[in-house]
């Protein structure tokens, strides 16, 4: 076996799954017992369906078929993006699908089946007792919901999106749709056609919610399509860390995944966003994401994309109000047959805004890493800065990464930089580690690990731990 | 396009550049030349005009595309300048001057390399250019252009540098442009054989203030071990429309370096594709604008690294007044087994005036293993520290600030590596910057 630093060899198998990262525990799927399934493909009279089922207002429906006459309006992106997306054939996708089953108050009150997919997934007790609230979305009613009283009696508001848009239809309603409009792009249109699930979260002025909120959710159903729908408002002050995590069975075919997730920040507000992504590698997950910051208001997204087959996902955030920051820190590992298509959107709408993109991409045996960023800073502002960074490591030859910016500066009270560089784990480096007795394997790990190490911080402490042991957990078994 | 048969009676005939057919005298040339010109025509005509959706056309103002009224100039057409005052260098290897493509003179003092005409070269090296002299297209967007540039071609300056050569004076083209709506097709083709070295400096100028249409390419074509230095000085009046489409070429061990000064012109849109295709070959790239009043200046590069152990570099750098706007879009692409490319790109904008604008999208394809890859872009105004200093020492804030962007220019005129040429670009820029007033 040559070595994997000499350019035309391939690498071995141990090094191929010691960079890579355990997705097999999301191997694994439940007998499907749908109450509620509105069949395969896409027209009225799903649209019909699935508002009978749910019991939507009718303003609901009205926006829901607006929204699937955008979709069908709207061409492919396939313009800038990968020719990968004609292969979605939206008609052997199941739009909607639903156990049926109220929302849960407690946990003993969860179908064992769902308990069983959570301990599969790891959660472990305490941190489930530790955590605020668990949100869990199993297909696309939320399965499970614990509001913890400390945070409920802080007046907070954490159900998921159709008990948002019926019972607190006055909060709801002025925000939804509006910073992610239904024609923003063909899957936000999807999205807004067909939405069910997500979370709707509203924190009231000055709450800062201390323990970070969460919803694990799973995809569960062959050639079901997610299409889940989150709206947080943070009133003006108030401060929240909202974390989601995916992981996905493997099917034989495509599955699609396209959410929307709207945050608003009122003045002098806070939020985090954190993600890890680790769907099966033949997930298309194609997702809008973008949060308005108000006056002095902060919006932070933490993306980690690690599994699916194309991931498209820029979040943004516009800056509306004066001294408000955005911010995205984002990492994305592609293995084979993988394309993460990551970046993000920064748009400056107020004076003396900042925006911040830290980006970091791996690509491993033939996958791709995409990084495409837009920021835009018009000429009537002042003061406004963005700095961006996007480093990329290549582990083997055929591994692939592209960086494609777009950067628009109008007059001359702003500042911007834009980097990007490319570079592969260094023979010297692993030459070291072996020489102190580390395997290649080991050694390339650990380079890894480096890598995102100062992204991999920035993450919630829960996550962090996690992460570190994705990527860690095969490198263990494949030495010796 | 039924309009390809020559029509005696239509020669008088004022022809659109963009919607009649060319009156080709193609009795002259090899059929292969022809024939290119033909299809390039059919080409031009079946493409579309680009649209909102093309990505290599994005934050361009479309608007500025309309180029129906421009015409080609009769041969008589264009009255001839003052030679002597326009030559910009003392010493020359050969000097060619055009007025809207007719060539009014020629001399040539080092007899070691050829420099021709279209006619002279199709005729001598008819089958060596059988591959060069085609269409220019860069594959960056301006292929609609690219074709038409071909249909339209009327001359060339053709280089031919031989074997080891050392071209030690440079060659200088110029290239007026003048009369309402005059447009020009200007193509210069250098190849260098092996360790053959040359210097090559186009000069675009307007003889009045007419808007005029330039649509010029230019091929670089370094063989093994051989050196071009090319440098394009535009500095046509405010009302013209410039597009300048450039291939490189370089073979093993091979240097180009290719570098576009803007000084004026009302529009300009450049594409510069380097193909780096031997090991151990060297691209560079640079290029300064100084944008003013309602200029817009659009460019957009590919670094294309297709074998081993090569090397490219792009400095990219635009000065903003007024209400001027750049686009720079730039591709480092370095292909399956490219490995051990060290490629590097950067653009830098200075934004002088509060309301000028600067699209930057640097972008990275990588397909090859074991890369030194980066990019950068910046995009701000003059600090204000800087100022201050200045300010401090008794200079006026006016004057730091002329100053501070004249030496933000001078470091690509300083990698143009050529000092009496690095020289005559300082004083253009610093006439130029005379000549617009910043805001303060």
């Amino acid at each position: 076996m040559s070595s994997t630093l000499t350019p035309d060899s391939e690498l071995d198998t141990d090094t191929m799954r010691a960079v890579d990262i355990d997705r097999s525990a999301g191997d694994f799927s439940y007998p499907e017992n749908h109450t509620y399934d509105a069949g395969y493909g896409l027209s009225e009279d799903t649209i019909n369906y699935i508002c009978d089922v749910k019991n939507d207002p009718d303003w609901v429906r009205d926006f829901r078929m607006r929204a699937l006459k955008v979709f069908r309006e709207k061409p492919m992106p396939t313009n800038w993006a990968t020719k990968d997306l004609e292969n979605i054939n939206f008609d052997k996708i199941r739009y909607y699908l639903s156990s049926g089953s109220q929302p849960k108050r407690s946990w003993d009150d969860v179908p064992d089946d769902v308990k069983r997919t959570f301990e599969r997934l790891g959660i472990p007790e305490q941190e489930r007792k530790f955590l605020a609230g668990v949100e869990a979305q199993f297909d696309s009613e939320a399965a499970y919901s614990n509001i913890q009283k400390a945070v409920s009696d802080q007046g907070v508001i954490f159900v998921n999106s159709t008990e948002g848009l019926k019972q607190h239809a006055d909060i709801f309603r002025p925000w939804f749709g509006k910073v992610i409009p239904t024609g923003d792009n063909k899957f936000s249109a999807l999205n807004s056609a067909v939405f069910s699930g997500g979370s709707f979260i509203y924190v009231p002025k000055g709450v800062k919610v201390k323990h970070p909120l969460q919803a694990y959710f799973r995809i569960n159903s062959e050639n079901f399509g997610q299409f889940e729908r989150t709206l947080i408002i943070a009133d003006e002050g108030a401060e929240l860390m909202y974390m989601e995590g995916c992981t996905a069975p493997k099917f034989e075919t495509s599955t699609l995944h396209s959410a929307v997730v709207e945050l608003v920040a009122l003045k002098g507000a806070k939020i985090q966003y954190v993600t890890v992504q680790n769907w099966s590698n033949n997930v298309f997950n194609l997702v809008t994401k973008r949060g308005v910051a108000h006056e002095d208001a902060e919006v932070k997204w933490i993306d980690c994309n690690i599994g699916s087959r194309l991931t498209m996902k820029y979040p943004g955030v516009i800056m509306k109000g004066r001294r408000a920051r955005g911010e995205v820190i984002s990492i994305a590992l592609a293995n084979n047959g993988q394309h993460q298509d990551t970046g993000a959107k920064m748009v400056h709408a107020a004076d003396e805004t900042t925006s911040n993109v830290v980006s970091k991409s791996i690509s491993v045996g033939t996958g791709r890493a995409t990084y495409r960023g837009q920021v835009h800073i018009p000429k009537h502002l002042k003061g406004c800065k963005n700095n961006t960074e996007c480093d990329a490591l290549l582990i083997s030859s055929h591994s692939r990464t592209d960086t494609y910016p777009a950067i628009t500066v109008r007059g001359n009270q702003h500042a911007t930089q834009h980097e990007a560089s490319v570079s592969q784990v260094s023979a010297e480096q692993v030459f070291y580690m072996q020489q102190r007795g580390l395997s290649e394997a080991e050694a390339m790990s650990l380079s890894v690990n480096g890598f995102v190490n100062d992204l991999v911080r920035e993450f919630p402490m829960e996550y962090s731990v996690e992460l570190k042991r994705l990527i860690d957990l095969e490198m263990e078994g494949s030495v010796g | 396009m039924s309009a390809t048969t020559l029509d005696p009676l239509q020669t008088s005939f004022v022809r659109s550049v963009f919607l009649d057919a060319p009156s080709w005298n193609h009795a002259a040339v090899p059929a292969w030349f022809a024939q290119s010109q033909l299809s390039a025509w059919e080409t031009f005509a079946n493409l579309p005009m680009p649209g909102r959706r093309d990505e290599s056309w994005r934050f361009a103002d479309l608007k500025l595309l309309d180029f129906d009224s421009y015409t080609a100039p009769a041969d008589d057409d264009g009255e001839v300048p003052d030679l002597e005052n326009t030559a910009l260098l003392e010493k020359t290897a050969a000097r060619l001057v055009f007025v809207n493509d007719r060539l009014v003179s020629r001399g040539i003092s080092d007899t070691s390399l050829q420099v021709l005409t279209l006619a002279e070269a199709l005729e001598r090296h008819g089958d060596l250019l059988k591959e060069t002299l085609t269409v220019p297209d860069t594959g960056l967007g301006g292929e609609k252009f690219a074709a038409l540039h071909q249909a339209q071609l009327r001359d060339a300056v053709v280089i031919l540098v031989p074997a080891k050569a050392e071209i030690s004076d440079p060659v200088e083209i110029v290239h007026w442009l003048g009369g309402a709506d005059s447009a020009a097709f200007p193509r210069t083709v250098i190849l260098t054989e092996r360790h053959a070295k040359v210097t090559v400096l186009e000069h675009h100028l307007s003889t009045g203030n007419d808007a005029g249409l330039s649509i010029g390419a230019a091929q670089l074509i370094a063989g093994e071990g051989s050196s071009i230095n090319y440098v394009l000085l535009n500095q046509r009046n405010e009302a013209d429309k410039n597009i300048h489409l450039s291939t490189v070429r370089g073979g093993r061990d091979a240097q180009v370096r290719h570098s576009l000064i803007n000084l004026a012109a009302g529009w300009t849109r450049t594409e510069c594709r380097s193909l780096v295709t031997g090991q151990g070959s060297r691209s560079e790239m640079f290029s300064v604008s100084l944008a003013a009043g309602s200029q817009e200046i659009d460019q957009r590069t590919l670094q294309d690294h297709m074998s081993p152990h090569s090397y490219s570099d792009l400095l990219y750098k635009n000065v903003l007044f007024d209400t001027a706007r750049t686009i720079f879009a730039g591709l480092i692409k370095v292909d399956d087994g490219a490995h051990f490319t060290d490629a590097y790109q950067k653009c830098r904008n200075l934004l002088l005036s509060e309301s000028c604008e600067a699209n930057s999208m640097p972008g990275l394809e990588i397909n090859a293993d074991q890369v030194k890859c980066s990019h950068g872009s910046t995009s701000g105004r003059i600090a204000e520290d800087e100022l201050f200093y200045f300010e401090s020492r008794g200079i006026p804030r006016a004057s730091a600030a002329h100053l501070i962007a004249l030496g933000f220019a001078q470091e690509v005129v300083e990698k143009v590596d050529h000092p009496e040429i690095s020289a005559l670009l300082a004083g253009a820029i610093a006439a130029r910057f005379d000549s617009i007033h910043p805001e303060g």
